[in-house]
């Protein structure tokens, strides 16, 4: 039977359906239980990174090429006739998609992917366009929480720091959404998560609550999902107050329950200490890691019809 | 007669004074002026002669607005336009001084082309190729949405009206 993801454009997280999400998660639960090098092979896939991000890109090429397939791309679009000469987006990806089997692409403004999945023959796979979408993040961070939890269902997961800006944050609530999560919120005031995020899940009848510091949630939650606040958002004087507010140390650990996770989308700068590293509760390196195997099924089932 | 009987009756014949083209009638009073800028957009209002009415009574409405428009009929894609603005305007088709047609307009499903994104950084203000698109939705309080298909931010119908210049 064809698996409803072959030839399917992965743009935003909002057009999985729990099945759909279920099934990038056992096929990346697969790959990674018992890797496979020839699900890609004889495959070229263009790795398109308009805007630079050394993880995700890394990540997707180690992806492609552990599944035995062969990668084109640029790490940057300033040398390239788009950069260059001015070519538009639009003919940049019809040429490119024109010499591969599927497009990964990252772009810092909204719907540039949505634009190259309208104009190409190929699978596009959104890897980051501006603050709107990054599905295949979403998915690396459900597959975590899969695999440290055991399941997706009633999660209790406290988002922490900026919530207004991370789009990050915003999928995975919107994700969890489908499977009755219980919200916490910690967050500076100014970085509040946004309305028509609180809107979605009061539609999807989901509890959540705004909280002031983070050892408030720490026994309550399941997972708790570290974000950075962004110096550049701040005056210096604003940030080093805040920052103090938001930074999480091993110490502020002590309550939690023996199955709560942190996560960290990363790069983290010092929201979380080095201490925290040694700490069982530690798994953000690990959720890194499970990046790839995440992208490995994306990849493989768009381009498989049966694995 | 009374004096608001007269005041319709005269209003109604500004309606029926038209031959050919289309009558816009029950405008929600402000909104004619928008839907005028709109005519500019679309590129409607340079040759055939207008005739718009602000405040006029009207039986079933406090006021209204009115717009005539002489020898043009609208497509469906610039009535769904129309729609946005004005939501509960009539529409008249008017042909040889009679009324051939008549239908409220109701908000489309979809609407491209009309309207630019209130995202500055959508992908649509930089490639020709993306032309604005948003679908259109009504929450449970009657409050219409317009979701971008490229950005995908869903925005309330008064701020997109804005950035492009019309008041809501």
């Amino acid at each position: 039977m064809t698996n409803p993801l072959f030839q399917k454009d992965i743009i935003s997280i909002s057009e999985f359906s729990r099945e759909h999400i279920e099934l990038v998660l056992q096929t990346a639960r697969s790959l990674k239980e018992h890797p496979r090098d020839d699900l890609l092979k004889g495959k070229l896939i263009g790795v398109t990174f308009f805007e630079g991000s050394t993880r995700t890109r890394l990540s997707f090429e180690t992806a492609i090429n552990r599944l035995g397939g062969r990668v084109i791309g640029f790490a940057d679009a300033s040398n390239t006739s788009l950069g260059k000469k001015g070519e538009t987006l639009a003919d940049s990806i019809r040429i490119i998609t024109s010499y591969t089997d599927a497009l990964v692409m990252r772009h810092h403004m909204e719907g540039a992917a949505r634009l190259a999945a309208d104009l190409s023959p190929v699978p596009v796979i959104n890897a980051g366009d501006g603050a709107n979408q990054h599905p295949s993040q979403t998915l690396l961070d459900l597959f975590t929480i899969y695999e440290t939890q055991h399941r997706l269902d009633e999660i209790k997961i406290a988002f922490v720091g900026d919530l207004k800006y991370g789009r990050t944050v915003h999928s995975l609530a919107e994700a969890l959404s489908m499977y009755n999560a219980r919200i916490y919120l910690v967050s500076p005031e100014s970085l509040a998560m946004p309305r028509y995020i609180l809107d979605h899940l009061e539609a999807h009848n989901i509890k959540y609550s705004v909280h002031q510091t983070i050892e408030e949630v720490v026994p309550e939650v399941d997972i708790l999902y570290m974000t950075r606040v962004q110096k550049e958002r701040f005056d210096e004087t604003e940030y080093q107050h805040l920052r103090s507010k938001f930074i999480l140390s091993s110490n502020m650990l002590a309550e939690a329950k023996p199955n709560m996770k942190v996560l960290h989308p990363l790069p983290r700068i010092d929201e979380i200490t080095l201490d925290v590293d040694a700490s069982p509760h530690a798994y953000y390196f690990k959720q890194a890691a499970n990046g790839v195997y995440a992208r490995q099924a994306l990849l493989s089932l768009v381009l498989n019809k049966e694995i | 007669m009374t004096d608001q009987s007269k005041a319709i009756s005269q209003d109604k014949r500004l309606v029926e004074a038209i031959a050919n083209g289309t009558v816009i009638d029950h405008i929600a009073p402000g909104q004619a002026m928008n839907i005028l800028r709109l005519f500019t957009f679309l590129g409607r209002g340079k040759k055939n002669r207008m005739t718009v009415g602000f405040n006029l009574k009207s039986g079933d409405m406090q006021s209204k607005d009115i717009i005539k428009i002489e020898n043009v009929t609208f497509s469906p894609s610039e009535t769904e336009q129309l729609a946005i603005l004005a939501p509960n305007a009539t529409i008249n088709q008017i042909s040889d001084y009679k009324v051939v047609d008549k239908y409220k307009l109701r908000l489309p499903p979809e609407i491209v082309g009309a309207f630019s994104c209130p995202n500055s950084n959508c992908i649509t203000h930089q490639e020709k190729d993306a032309t604005p698109r948003f679908k259109i939705f009504k929450k449970d309080n009657g409050q219409v949405m317009m979701r971008c298909h490229y950005c995908e931010r869903v925005f309330e119908r008064e701020i997109v009206l804005k950035t492009n210049g019309l008041e809501p």
